[in-house]
């Protein structure tokens, strides 16, 4: 057979059986796994390129910030109600600021999508400059200045104030006539807690009584 | 006349195309392709061999990579928890802090626009947005014009001086409507014979 093929012949059947073995080999064994380790490395720059990113995120100043940024808004907005802690917090206040607590009655607790409130009607008793110089200290513990959050304590709102019961022998309610008038203010203030589960404050359902004096005391003194 | 070949160039005899394999042995020619699809096939099956290889390599790196990655982003999902709950209460309680009146500069601009011979008896005063959202407690608007959320009653030596306890009220960038509900003059000897009520209504001043 080979015999009768001439010169011509046989160089046309080996240049096609080369180019069918090249085509083959390189098509059918070295490009798949060529194609393979090319996926594999655009992978493996995805897979890299993310932890590099994860990794940034984890070394970077986020979790630092953030964990400062809770630590501190967690005296203002506890994970709990903590309404001994309030109460410390109101008594710390008047005896700061010379004003007499008559009395403290928290309602129940609200959730209000995220955030626990409780509202509480506060009874005081102090001179119209001690009673302004306690509504500041209670919005002082945990503000706003600007962009920074400035926390020595907890969160308080003060929704409305009352003076009632002004005698004619206690004078007005400005200081340039008689500074010395006592007033009684009556202030709905609310406190807050985060992701509480809306149970009542424990223990002071009821009203608490007048005993939280303005007299600087151990309670009185934690911020 | 001119002899034209009429064979295509390539063909033509002493063309180097046309002159591929003339002559040779067609078992030799067979012979050495034979021996260079064997080498080529060697060679394609090294090359497999080789990318096969690679291609083991990167799969381990690759294991190895989403290993670490799999492991990063459990620490990345904590950081990112605390992110969220930080921005989450920081949020709640911007929310709080932009809601809050400054009642002691309510406190001190009243004591400073109240005139000397003026004596305030009952202060009633309620924040128009609470800061702790219960419904129905803040101070609710009412008609056009009507005040709302600051009632003050005093009493006055004169009429006159109850005209400038309005004025005087109505100066304040934190009082709005601020109207007169009523003054009457009592009898007797007091100092301050005349009793007034006083309505505004109260605008946020500033949240802090």
């Amino acid at each position: 057979m080979i015999e009768r093929l001439d010169g011509r012949a046989a160089v046309a059947i080996a240049a096609v059986g080369l180019l069918v073995i090249v085509l083959v080999g390189w098509f059918g064994l070295v490009s798949p796994q060529r194609s393979k380790a090319a996926d594999l490395a655009v992978k493996i720059d995805d897979t890299e390129t993310q932890l590099e990113v994860t990794q940034a995120l984890i070394d970077g100043p986020v979790l630092g910030e953030s964990t400062r940024l809770l630590t501190t808004l967690r005296k203002a907005i506890p994970d709990e109600m903590q309404m001994s802690e309030i109460v410390r917090q109101l008594s710390a206040a008047s005896a700061a600021t010379r004003v007499r607590i008559l009395s403290i009655t928290p309602a129940a607790v609200v959730p209000t999508g995220g955030t626990d409130v409780v509202a509480m009607t506060v009874g005081v008793q102090g001179r119209y400059f001690a009673l302004r110089d306690f509504l500041r200290s209670l919005r002082s513990r945990a503000e706003l200045d600007g962009e920074q959050v400035r926390v020595v304590g907890r969160l308080f709102g003060v929704d409305s104030i009352g003076f009632t019961g002004r005698s004619a022998s206690d004078g007005p309610a400005t200081a340039d006539t008689t500074p010395d008038a006592l007033i009684q203010a009556t202030m709905a203030i609310t406190a807050f807690s985060f992701g509480g589960a809306g149970t009542p404050p424990t223990g002071t359902s009821a009203a608490v009584s007048s005993g939280a004096t303005g007299e600087p005391t151990a309670e009185a003194t934690t911020p | 006349m001119r002899a034209v070949n009429l064979l295509p160039e390539d063909a033509r005899p002493g063309h180097r195309v046309a002159s591929i394999g003339r002559g040779a042995s067609a078992r030799h020619v067979l012979g050495g392709s034979g021996v260079a699809a064997g080498v080529f096939a060697l060679a394609f099956v090294g090359l497999t061999l080789h990318q096969r290889g690679v291609v083991d390599d990167r799969r381990s790196a690759l294991a190895y990579v989403e290993t670490r990655l799999t492991a990063s982003q459990a620490r990345a999902v904590a950081v990112e928890q605390t992110r969220a709950a930080a921005q989450a209460r920081l949020a709640a309680f911007r929310t709080v802090a932009s809601q809050r009146i400054a009642w002691e500069d309510v406190l001190r601009d009243l004591s400073r626009v109240v005139p000397g011979s003026v004596v305030l008896d009952n202060l009633s005063a309620t924040s128009p947005t609470l800061t702790g959202g219960v419904p129905g407690a803040a101070a609710t608007p009412s008609a056009a014009g009507s005040p709302t959320g600051f009632t003050v009653t005093g009493a006055a030596d004169s009429q006159v001086r109850v005209a400038q306890v309005l004025d005087r009220l109505a100066l304040l960038p934190w009082l709005s409507d601020v109207t007169l509900q009523t003054s009457t003059r009592s009898d007797g000897e007091s100092n301050t014979p005349v009793q007034f009520t006083v309505a505004a209504t109260l605008m946020t001043p500033g949240g802090r």
